[in-house]
């Protein structure tokens, strides 16, 4: 008679999260929370590559952090807070790594490895709140804060993006909801089918899918090991709004941005990620036929870095009416010469009222209000993908808790055809099937209720 | 008139729900009364006869673990006998019987007469009488007033019921029954509100009608094993069911009727099973389709009904006999009773706690299709659960409410108190999560200890069950020490025949774990102890599905945390921060046990949750 039993939560499990947004700058800082905090330490070696004997609270630490999944090691920052004091009133280790995602990725498996879980929005604070160390409206007014329900900030930096993920997964499932549909009606009608026809359906879909997901898998591998960045310039006359572009890139505002031409005097790079592939924004100089000394070797230096660029972004000023590219005849000349696959013509300013017919760029956008943001993330995505040949489906795995989640389902499936081969029973196969659906559903964060038996009602003559 | 006696249990309704409730309540020792409209209708089958069947033969083992009585009643009174899906895995198998519908009915009233506490009365139940503290008594039609502790209401199809033949309808709670109709306006003023449902019945064929030689015999090979752990043998088949298909010809007459009926054409028709369309519902739907299954199941021994299983329709009776004679074989059919479409109306069952009590009235308990569900097997177990629960609640102990790891009962409790319905509710396998554990095979394991707790269970049983499970662990654990070795001639000669393949010597145990092989080898290469096929069985599960079970438990284990987080039922949701609207609207309506049920409410989050778990938290220190 235990079934109202009601137990203390004291064994929770250990979590990991980054707490700052997963995009390229220049720290990205994961804090991880729970009993099995310190076990961490095992990541740890000092500059010398020795273990560090004894890590003492509070103290900043700069170490070497190893990860335990593919050797990659990076230098960190490492503080530990022993519980009580700490933020979640749990023992607290919180590294502060470069700001390069494909680490956290790395790191992120690591701690996986370890038996800790992503937390969940706001878990961190709600366990602050149940330890005693924040009050209630504090807690509340944290957790409001955090209103996205994606679970971490990695996928967030994905559903910036686009939905496509989303639209990939999506088909994924019903793949498998379709499969498992075919089984349960099999099960719960008992229709008198041949086992073997209904195995065949299986494979005809599963073997399928398990390819698709294999090259999903690879290709994310060799996107992950892409050790150079793509180039992107951006180059245009001055005052077009080229910062606030690469700013809107960025949607940060680390570029200084004014009205007035020229204010950008060197070139600023920034990295970020675009489906899960760094990319170098150059934001060349504000250009202007001139004198001035800065402006000359801004030019030179210009020449230089769009003779590098995998991509050129031209932007125009859609009210201006003279088009030439730049007040530069060599710039113009090097330009027109790149192949036009490289080069995206963008109209800026669409806020304004326009002076120009729209269909002489590539794409017109506003920097100022966002408009065709998105479809200039989407064109310039297109670029890479065709410039590097990645299959355009890799775009979807873009953390490494996707990847991983994805090989569980891949092992699920093999389970599946394997168990077929064996002409093992349903009950087996529709084990790893659920295995493998609810993996999706983790991606996806969504859960199936009465799907399968939507599908078996409308799909198959049901009931005698 | 007031009667002076007070019970401490009446039980309104004498269906499976009712009967069930009834045993259970009187057997545990308190003084029950049972209140039917029709005597002669005790356990009736009003549709389809036969107990089992996809994931319902689970629910019938899953009672008889707990100490319930419909399957010792099916096993003495079956006339067929099946285990589907035999080769689909352990976990899809479920036991079916075809039943004698009046044996099954009279073993039950038999039963009923029989057991001490329990007193039986036939009267129509007009009033439910409550006062500030609950629920304290019944009134009938005729003005006699009974007073009890608990009250079960389980009136199946009968409140308000109306009967739809063609373009005629009527009221009434079966074919030629009467409706219960002055127990809505009671329940109605008492503050509950009714939905409709409905279901629907195929013809009763006359059987010297049919034309067996040109139907083909339904009989498969299946092991035979009682639905009941304590039958120990279970009897011979006594018939066959028949197979047929409907024609073109039959789709035609029934596309070219359906105008003429008032159910199908109704807007504002009451929701019908998916899972068991009329055959107008079959023709519209899947107009491609060349022909329907349908089956020929007899009704009872001493009787030529034909139960023309696949084929229930709300056509006029012309129509129903023109498109039944169109089905190869039944020519020249003569109906005993037509087929008609039954509205009903019954109650969302969000209204109740997962003890089967109504959140609205202490002391006041619904069980049945009044809940929504369809099926004898269903109704059964929560007319079982309600009366435990009613008992538990008098001797003041805590409610007894089984978890979706537990039993299929568990998931059908839960999917109703979370969930509601919008079609009557029938339990299927694919509702449950946890399958590897929820076997028909282990019902005991998992449950008769509970029954046992509940003084349900005789001690011989129980006895009988504890020396199974050392027997299971002791071989089990023998087997991990029994090497086979491929030097041995008489061994080789053995796998070779079973067509096994061994590359070398292994344990027994890990042996049980390849494809094709089984404990009977085993007891053939004259390694191991003779034992029971039951028992031979549980071994054999035990280790081939060894590492998914295990992997279950995990899942289980995880997915648990949330359910022993219990709500406090005085929480406020309004004034929980973070949660959305229609989130709060929701947790209000379902108010749920614990946080495990709480994020199976559709529409909620993860977040909502944790938003939640800190006000339960907060709750508690205030």
């Amino acid at each position: 008679m235990d079934n109202n039993i009601q137990l203390n939560n004291v064994n929770r499990e250990t979590i990991v999260a980054p707490i700052t947004v997963v995009l390229t700058s220049p720290v990205i800082v994961v804090r991880i929370s729970g009993l099995e905090a310190i076990k961490t330490f095992n990541l740890i070696q000092d500059r010398k590559g020795a273990q560090i004997a004894h890590i003492e609270p509070n103290k900043v630490y700069f170490a070497k952090f190893i990860s335990l999944y593919d050797r990659f090691y990076d230098d960190v920052l490492v503080t530990y807070f022993k519980a009580p004091y700490s933020y979640t009133g749990e023992d607290v280790v919180e590294i502060s790594f470069h700001g390069n995602p494909m680490l956290i990725s790395s790191a992120l498996r690591s701690f996986y490895d370890l038996g800790f879980r992503d937390a969940r929005n706001g878990e961190f604070t709600m366990r602050a709140f149940l330890n005693g160390k924040v009050s209630l409206n504090e807690a509340e007014a944290i957790q409001e804060f955090i209103s996205s329900d994606s679970d971490t900030s990695l996928r967030y930096a994905y559903d910036q993006m686009n939905g496509s993920v989303g639209v990939l997964f999506d088909s994924f499932k019903s793949e498998l909801l379709n499969c498992k549909a075919i089984l349960e009606a099999d099960i719960d009608f008992a229709e008198d089918t041949d086992i073997s026809s209904i195995y065949n359906r299986l494979l005809k879909i599963v073997n399928p899918l398990l390819v698709e997901i294999d090259e999903l898998l690879l290709s994310y591998k060799s996107l992950r090991s892409i050790s150079n960045d793509v180039n992107l310039v951006i180059v245009g006359k001055p005052n077009v709004g080229k910062s606030s572009l690469l700013n809107k890139l960025l949607d940060s505002n680390r570029a200084i941005v004014s009205d007035i031409a020229g204010t950008t005097r060197d070139f600023i790079s920034e990295r970020f990620l675009i489906s899960g592939i760094p990319v170098t924004v150059t934001d060349t100089a504000g250009i202007r036929e001139s004198t001035d000394e800065i402006e000359s070797i801004g030019i030179s230096k210009s020449l230089e870095v769009i003779g590098k660029a995998d991509i050129i972004l031209i932007l125009f000023d859609v009210n201006d009416g003279d088009i030439s590219i730049l007040n530069d005849k060599s710039l113009d000349t090097l330009i027109n010469s790149t192949a036009s696959n490289k080069v995206i013509k963008v109209g800026n300013k669409s806020d304004l009222e326009h002076s120009i017919d729209a269909s002489k760029f590539d794409i017109v956008i506003s920097s100022k209000t966002g408009e065709g943001i998105n479809n200039l993330l989407l064109t310039i995505k297109d670029m890479i993908l065709n410039s590097r040949d990645i299959k355009p489906n890799s775009i979807g795995i873009v953390s490494e808790r996707h990847a991983m989640l994805l090989e569980i389902v891949k092992s699920s499936l093999q389970s599946v055809v394997k168990n077929i081969d064996n002409n093992f029973p349903e009950d087996m196969i529709i084990f790893d099937l659920n295995e493998s659906i609810r993996k999706i559903e983790d991606i996806t964060g969504e859960n199936y209720t009465e799907d399968v038996l939507s599908i078996i009602f409308n799909k198959f003559c049901i009931g005698k | 008139m007031l009667n002076k006696d007070v019970y401490d249990v009446i039980v309104i309704g004498a269906g499976h729900a009712g009967c069930e409730a009834a045993l259970a309540s009187a057997r545990r020792g308190f003084s029950t009364m049972l209140i039917t409209i029709s005597l002669d209708k005790i356990a009736y089958m009003s549709c389809n006869p036969a107990i089992g069947g996809l994931a319902k033969g689970s629910l019938v083992k899953d009672l008889d673990a707990l100490g319930g009585e419909m399957g010792r009643n099916i096993d003495a009174t079956f006339i067929q006998f099946q285990l589907l899906n035999q080769s689909k895995g352990v976990a899809a198998r479920s036991s079916r019987a075809q039943a004698d519908k009046y044996k099954y009915s009279e073993r039950m009233k038999k039963t009923l007469f029989s057991t001490d506490n329990l007193s039986i009365k036939q009267a129509i139940v007009s009033d439910i009488l409550v006062n500030d503290r609950g629920v304290y008594g019944i009134k009938t039609l005729s003005d006699e007033e009974y007073c009890a502790k608990k009250i079960i209401i389980t009136t199946g199809t009968f409140l308000n019921g109306k009967i739809f033949v063609g373009d005629k309808s009527y009221e009434g709670g079966r074919m030629n029954d009467i409706a219960s109709t002055h127990l809505v306006s009671s329940l109605n003023s008492l503050g509950f509100e009714p939905i409709r449902l409905k279901t629907g019945t195929p013809a009763r064929v006359d059987k010297r009608s049919i034309d067996f030689n040109k139907v083909e015999a339904y009989k498969k090979e299946s092991i035979r094993r009682g639905f009941s752990f304590e039958t120990d043998i279970l009897d011979d088949d006594k018939i066959d069911c028949f197979i047929t298909y409907t024609s073109e010809k039959t789709h035609k007459v029934v596309r070219d009727n359906t105008y003429r009926s008032l159910y199908f054409n109704n807007k504002d028709k009451a929701l019908g099973p998916r899972y068991c369309p009329s055959m107008e519902d079959k023709v519209s739907k899947f107009p491609d389709r060349e022909r329907h299954l349908i089956v020929l199941e007899e009704e009872g021994i001493d009787s030529n009904e034909i139960y023309i299983n696949g084929f229930s329709s709300s056509l006029p009776i012309d129509a129903q006999l023109t498109a039944y004679r169109t089905i190869i074989g039944l020519e020249r059919a003569e109906f005993i009773r037509p087929a008609y479409a039954i509205e009903y109306i019954a109650y969302q069952p969000t209204i109740l706690k997962k003890s089967y009590e109504t959140k609205l009235i202490d002391g006041l308990y619904f069980a049945g299709q009044i809940n929504g569900t369809s099926g004898y097997e269903e109704a059964a177990v929560q007319g079982f659960m309600a009366a435990i629960n009613a008992t538990l609640s008098i001797e003041g102990k805590e409610p007894f409410i089984l978890k979706r790891d537990e039993s299929y009962i568990g998931v059908m409790t839960d999917d109703l108190t979370t969930k509601g319905v919008d079609e009557p509710y029938r339990i299927f396998s694919s509702r449950a999560e946890y399958r590897m554990r929820l076997r028909e095979d282990n019902a005991e394991v998992r449950l008769l200890n509970y029954g046992k707790y509940f003084g349900l269970i005789s001690d011989k049983r129980y006895r009988r069950y504890l020396e199974d499970c050392t027997v299971v662990s002791n071989t089990i654990e023998r087997l991990r020490n029994t090497k086979i070795r491929i030097t041995d001639k008489n061994i080789v000669d053995i796998i070779s025949k079973y067509n096994i393949m061994l590359g070398e010597s292994i344990t027994a145990y890990d042996f049980l774990k390849r494809p094709k092989a089984s404990y009977s080898i085993l007891e053939e290469m004259s390694l191991v102890d003779t034992l029971s096929s039951q028992l031979k069985e549980r071994i054999w599960i035990e280790i081939f599905y060894e590492g998914y079970i295990k992997k279950e438990e995990q899942e289980i284990a995880k997915s648990n945390k949330l359910e022993f987080i219990r709500i406090p039922q005085d929480i406020d949701y309004g004034k929980v921060s973070g949660l959305r609207l229609e989130q709060v609207e929701k947790l209000k309506k379902i108010s749920p046990e614990n946080l495990g049920q709480a994020l199976r409410i559709s529409g909620m989050t993860h977040n909502a949750i944790s938003m939640l778990e800190i006000a339960i938290e907060k709750f508690k220190k205030a």
